[in-house]
């Protein structure tokens, strides 16, 4: 008895070991692996460094460049002033019949988001060519549609949320482009002659931001200034004409080069050459010399440009969840300082997250971002001095995406992420439709409106079309 | 009845009750229509992973390649407030770490769903559709949901985004223009 007794307290003991062995065995934190930096294979990855011989080829198309007279100027991003507003606009048609605004032409386009400028009879496009793998400045006749050349250079990039996205500048008979990989080209706008080449990320150290270079580059006078974010320079100013480099600004902390562009204002009777890098924002004189910098706000993303309020504030916004802040800038004896203030979400108050918003009379207009919430895609209106309260919206049932808009004759011109041109009036802090009419095939129209003396030219994400707005063509 | 008849009735009746149960199992699996999430509805609130009575629940998110960008930076997978871009839990949105991202070839990452890790919970979704292309959306896995026609998610789902959908066509893809 005492044996049997025995063997089964054994048999017990054993049973239990076992169970427990097995429980330990067992338990799902054995399969709990540590999430650790490069579980992506990330360090095999390698960026294609290929030597580009920047503008190296050209094609005439058409021989004879005689066109028709045409005073129109929309010489770079957001237009003469830089501001998306057109002051002198010709009366424009706002409601249209069936059949939409007249269309002057449409033309196939590289993937993309890159914008068009016009310059008197031409246009000029920073696009991609697909068959040849190359970054490509196009003119072409305005009012025809007819290609008259195009400057171009082998540039195999991979599609990244499309290629090509951005904006070409033009003046005193020089245009220059910004390509995807922050290659740098300056040609003479009427005949295509390159002038001078720049490769931002060879030259300078820079890293080309994520989905490819978003920055448009900016002409002041007879120089260009350029955002690097390289390893020793943040901002550059070169001749327009030879390219030659008339300062650097140091780039103290690091900061990368954006999606957005320099901006050209003047605080306190102090001209100023403004970048929002990733990293920081600074701000130089025209001499190149800091005036002042801030890294309280880093958005991992930044593509709208800044948009000065008044002479005291400066609107920064950002896409990706950033939202908005406002930064102070204070001058005492004779130094500036910029310090941060009040920032937001988008579901509190206006951000963008790939257009710079409008400044028009006192309001801040921008498309909210997709994650502002019950706005979400909204067109709203916010007094600057009422800052982040949104004083008028668009309403639910007017949404636009990611879409870019300007403010022409009394009127807002917006193109939603599908093609669709809108047209709004604002007053009396209301938005009213006035017209809509779906002028693009595709989507992701979201490269930036050209608008010059009644010509319009928008893109979706594959194809461009010229629209003839005049009341009186 | 005799004895021999009563025994071989009741062995017959045994013999039967398996096929009879299989049969009548075949049909409860193969109903007319199932439930499923309509992603243009779905508004991502959560409710997936707390009201389903699996645990995991047998809604996943589901990753449709064609209409991923495949980028470095997927609002899906990184957090607002990520500090690099990287694999370390502490930049990721997925609570569970159920989104595997492998590097491709320059500039492309994939991300692939765990779905034995997944519980549903759409922070992945709502990341993705807010920022990105949309390739991230929630489906009923009708592997493992039970099809007992009493769904508890479709019950309390505040967006009316449970529909029923032919069995022959058990999943809502999105269409190229949804995708965004």
């Amino acid at each position: 008895m005492k044996k049997a007794l025995l063997l089964g307290k054994t048999i017990f003991v054993l049973l239990a070991l076992f169970f427990l062995q097995s429980y330990l065995n067992y338990t799902s934190s054995k399969e709990v692996l540590p999430a650790t930096p490069a579980r992506d294979h990330s360090e095999q990855r390698q960026v294609q460094a290929v030597q580009t011989r920047i503008g190296s080829d050209f094609t005439r198309l058409q021989e004879d460049d005689t066109l028709t007279a045409f005073s129109g100027l929309w010489p770079g991003f957001r237009g003469p002033q830089r501001d998306n507003i057109v002051t002198d606009s010709v009366p424009l048609q706002k409601t249209w019949g069936a059949d939409g605004p007249r269309v002057l032409w449409r033309t196939g386009l590289g993937e993309g988001y890159a914008g068009a400028i016009i310059v008197h009879e031409r246009a000029y496009l920073l696009d991609y060519l697909e068959a040849e793998n190359a970054d490509a400045l196009r003119c072409f006749a305005l009012l025809s549609g007819e290609e008259l050349w195009r400057r171009y250079y082998h540039n195999p990039i991979r599609r990244n949320h499309g290629k090509s996205r951005t904006v070409p500048a033009c003046a005193n008979n020089v245009v220059v482009s910004l390509g995807p990989a922050a290659h740098v080209m300056a040609v003479e706008a009427s005949s295509g002659e390159l002038l001078w080449t720049r490769d931002l990320v060879r030259d300078y150290g820079a890293e080309v931001p994520q989905w490819y270079a978003g920055q448009c580059p900016l002409i002041d006078g007879d120089r260009v200034i350029l955002g690097i974010g390289g390893t020793a320079v943040l901002l550059a100013a070169l001749d327009l004409r030879s390219g030659e480099t008339l300062w650097e600004l140091p780039n103290q902390h690091g900061i990368k080069m954006s999606h957005a562009s320099v901006l050209l204002a003047e605080f306190q009777g102090v001209k100023q050459y403004i970048y929002a890098g990733i990293g920081g924002i600074s701000a130089c004189d025209d001499s190149g010399q800091l005036l002042w910098q801030n890294q309280d706000w880093k958005p991992p993303v930044w593509a709208p440009t800044p948009v000065p309020l008044d002479q005291q504030r400066l609107f920064l916004t950002a896409g990706y969840g950033a939202g908005s802040a406002i930064l102070h800038l204070s001058f005492r004896e004779g130094k500036f300082s910029a310090e941060l203030g009040e920032s937001w979400k988008p579901n509190r108050g206006p951000a963008s997250e790939q257009q710079t918003p409008l400044l028009l009379d006192g309001a801040l207009i921008t498309i909210q971002p997709k994650d502002a919430g019950a706005r979400r895609c909204e067109l709203v209106a916010s007094a600057i001095s009422a800052l982040p309260a949104i004083a008028a919206g668009s309403g639910r049932d007017h949404r636009f995406g990611l879409g870019p808009y300007l403010y022409a004759d009394g009127a807002l011109w917006i193109l939603d992420d599908e093609g669709v041109l809108h047209v709004y009036s604002f007053a009396d802090w209301r938005f009213t439709e006035l017209s809509r009419c779906k002028v693009l095939p595709g989507v992701d129209s979201w490269g930036p409106i050209a608008l010059a003396d009644g010509i319009m030219l928008v893109r979706d994400s594959t194809s461009m079309v010229c629209l003839d707005l005049r009341k009186e063509p | 009845m005799n004895r021999r008849n009563f025994l071989q009735s009741i062995f017959a009746v045994l013999l039967a009750a398996p096929f009879a149960l299989l049969f009548r199992r075949t049909k409860s699996a193969l109903p007319g229509t199932l439930w499923q999430i309509d992603p243009s509805k779905c508004i991502q609130c959560g409710q997936c992973a707390r009201a389903c009575i699996l645990r995991p629940s047998a809604v996943k998110c589901v990753h449709q390649y064609a209409a991923c960008g495949y980028c470095l930076f997927c609002s899906g997978y990184y957090h607002d407030q990520r500090h690099k871009f990287d694999t370390a839990a502490e930049n990721l949105r997925c609570p569970v770490d159920a989104i595997e991202r492998t590097y491709i070839e320059d500039p492309y990452f994939e991300y692939k769903i765990n779905e034995d890790k997944c519980i549903a919970c759409g922070k992945c979704v709502k990341g993705c559709a807010e920022f990105g292309n949309g390739s991230l959306f929630l489906q009923v896995r009708h592997n493992l949901c039970k099809n007992c026609n009493q769904c508890h998610i479709a019950a309390v789902c505040p967006a009316g985004a449970f529909v029923r959908v032919p069995a022959s066509r058990p999943y809502i893809f999105k269409h190229a223009g949804e995708a965004k």
